[in-house]
């Protein structure tokens, strides 16, 4: 009851004119961002966080999660009409979604995942409400070497499963961590590598190297490869949209286990929307009747990762509200932006600010609505922007990726910090080192660091102390297994082989 | 692919080494609790130890180039041509470069005709001084030219 009255409240709070222009914007772009192959969400959110400065929290919050969510819709137009995944949790959708689209059933297909990802996403955060600060309440007992371990969870996590190895997964982090203490230290006073440089004193702010990993870097790999996307001429008429009664028969179980899968997977750190499209594909092929029809244009093979990538996108949403230990890139960025509007997310968000969190809950219902007329009556609309050649496109983003970042605070210094961060990143994307981690622990290094501290001057120096507490050594031993995992499994692997 | 491979992990190796020098002037250890050096001695020691391990054990795929001779050339330029327009600014001003940027852009990555690349390189850096300095407030900086 105290749920659903908080929930009335929210939607008092999303439906303020602002609010709700800012929750449209949002869901618009991030279709726009879904829909450009190579800007995935988090780079989507990164180049568009300048759009919210002056605006308050709620205002600013509900546009960058529309963002987010926006781009997961937007992912599968180009995966279905030109074979080429907007964002890697759309991956799996070019597999039958293409076929479909040479079948001519391009509107059903695109049809069919709006609907999904319509339905995922209201699902998603309907148990985003209720499980929410449930969490939230049993966070409440954390002190600080709990949250000490459970950041090294969502770090372990990230690192274990983003890349190909965890070991470059592991360094990413360290490089994160290692940049967030640069400026003065939070306990003493302390300048810390700042190399007598004044600007580096209050530290590097966590946007210039978002901007420039997630938003230049992106750029440096878009130019690689010369002119824009051929688009094959499809029929996405209204009529062509909306799927047969047969259509649905055979989409509605996949959608419904790929929206539960997608939110349990995306409450897990690390694991995310792509990851859950990937299970949800595998799933349903396994439980099909005709398997065989998977990769030749079988509808379930759109409807279930579909629905999983936007169940996720809510599901990720959890940890970051309430434990606020962001578990992806995106939700790493955009907890960047909650501390950078003077947020703290936790806990006690849900009860220091039940505006914010309340609204931002019935945002996502409301943008989830704005977003499936949108993709139903818009499609062709948003095909267009394919068609802007990447000659304007890439250099574009540069300029609101330059600007945006000395905006901040009216200094070319973060510029040249955003450069660097660029080339570092488009290094670091060629080489395979995933750079989600570095944002990640960029973002919680400070609060990492400070766990780590408060814990040891609780227990007079002690480090048992992270191994007496029930919870933090549960934490320990999981981001230990989750960290040796790849090694484990390899070595069950090879046990197996050797035995047969 | 191998070079860049070993070059960058040099890069991640002198940049532990730095710090881990930085780190020693800083106070380790004060009165029973970590100081202000203790974090970012053991992340840089961390951070060599992991780097050498992963340029020991890394198997670099020999023969692949980093990027293909097309590639390269639009990818520096692009950098270039990045560096030059932030290099610009105090000078020159912020919404001039941007037009100056964009019209340089299109024209060297191609595939844009010529009338609509000037109108982009016009009409952005308006576009850009209502949305930022009118709207957010944020004052971009001003070049000679007054602008």
């Amino acid at each position: 009851m105290e749920t659903l009255s908080n929930l009335l409240h929210g939607f008092a709070v999303a439906l303020i004119p602002t609010n709700l222009l800012s929750c449209l914007v949002g869901v618009a772009m991030g279709t726009i961002i879904g829909a450009l192959p190579g800007i995935g969400p988090s780079a989507g959110v990164a180049i568009l966080l300048p759009l919210t400065f002056g605006a308050n929290p709620t205002t600013a919050m509900i546009m960058l999660a529309g963002i987010y969510y926006g781009a997961m819709y937007g992912g599968t137009i180009t995966s279905v009409l030109i074979n080429t995944p907007g964002e890697s949790s759309s991956v799996m959708t070019t597999l039958d979604g293409y076929q479909m689209a040479r079948q001519g059933r391009a509107g059903v297909a695109l049809g069919i995942a709006a609907l999904g990802s319509f339905f995922a996403g209201s699902m998603g955060v309907a148990l985003l409400m209720f499980f929410s600060p449930l969490l939230a309440d049993f966070a409440l007992t954390f002190g600080p070497p709990e949250y000490f371990a459970l950041m090294v969870l969502g770090f372990t996590a990230l690192a274990g499963l983003s890349g190909t190895s965890p070991l470059k997964g592991l360094i990413s982090v360290l490089l994160g961590l290692l940049i967030a203490t640069v400026g003065l230290d939070v306990m003493t006073g302390t300048s810390r590598l700042t190399f007598g440089r004044l600007e580096l004193l209050s530290g590097i702010d966590f946007l210039p190297v978002a901007m420039g990993l997630f938003g230049l870097a992106e750029v440096l790999v878009g130019v690689e490869k010369p002119g824009g996307f051929s688009i094959d001429k499809a029929d996405l008429s209204l009529s062509k949209v909306f799927p047969r009664l047969a259509d649905w028969r055979q989409s509605r179980w996949p959608i419904l286990r790929g929206s539960l899968l997608g939110f349990i997977i995306g409450v897990l750190p690390g694991a995310g929307a792509t990851i859950a499209s990937f299970i949800s594909y595998a799933l349903e092929k396994r439980l099909a009747k005709e398997p065989e029809r998977f990769g030749r244009g079988a509808i379930e093979g759109v409807a279930g990762p579909e629905s999983a990538n936007n169940a996720a996108s809510a599901g990720a949403m959890v940890p970051l509200l309430t434990l606020g230990v962001p578990g992806s890139a995106t939700t790493a960025i955009m907890m960047g932006a909650l501390m950078m509007y003077g947020l703290r997310p936790g806990p006690l968000l849900f009860t220091q600010n039940p505006d914010f969190v309340w609204g931002l809950i019935a945002s996502m219902y409301i943008g989830n609505i704005l977003l499936v007329l949108m993709n139903i009556l818009m499609i062709p609309s948003f095909v267009q922007i394919l068609r802007i050649p990447s000659a304007l496109l890439l250099p574009l983003i540069v300029v609101f990726c330059v600007v945006g970042v000395y905006g901040l605070q009216n200094s070319l210094f973060d510029v040249w910090l955003m450069i660097f961060f660029g080339l570092l990143g488009y290094a670091m994307k060629k080489l395979d080192f995933p750079t989600a981690p570095l944002v990640l622990a960029l973002v919680l290094g400070e609060m990492l660091e400070t766990a780590f501290r408060q814990s040891l001057t609780m227990s007079l120096g002690s480090p048992a102390v992270f191994l007496e507490q029930p919870i933090s050594a549960t934490l320990l031993t999981l981001s230990l297994l989750v960290f040796l995992y790849p090694l484990l499994a390899s070595l069950w692997k090879g046990l197996a082989r050797g035995t047969r | 692919m191998a070079r860049a491979n070993l070059y960058f992990r040099l890069f991640l190796l002198l940049l532990a080494a730095v710090s881990f020098t930085a780190a020693r002037m800083l106070v380790y250890w004060k009165e029973g609790v970590p100081g202000p050096g203790f974090f970012p001695l053991w992340l840089s020691l961390l951070l060599a130890l992991l780097t050498a391990v992963s340029l020991l054990t890394g198997k670099f795929p020999r023969g692949v180039p980093f990027l293909k001779p097309p590639a390269v050339r639009r990818v520096a330029v692009t950098s270039g041509l990045t560096l030059l327009a932030t290099l610009l600014i105090p000078w020159l001003g912020m919404l001039p470069v941007i037009g100056l940027y964009l019209a340089g852009m299109s024209f060297i990555l191609g595939g844009v005709r010529r009338r609509t690349a000037l109108l982009t390189a016009l009409l952005v850096p308006i576009g850009i001084y209502y949305l930022f300095e009118v709207w957010l407030g944020v004052p971009l900086p001003v070049g000679f030219l007054g602008f």
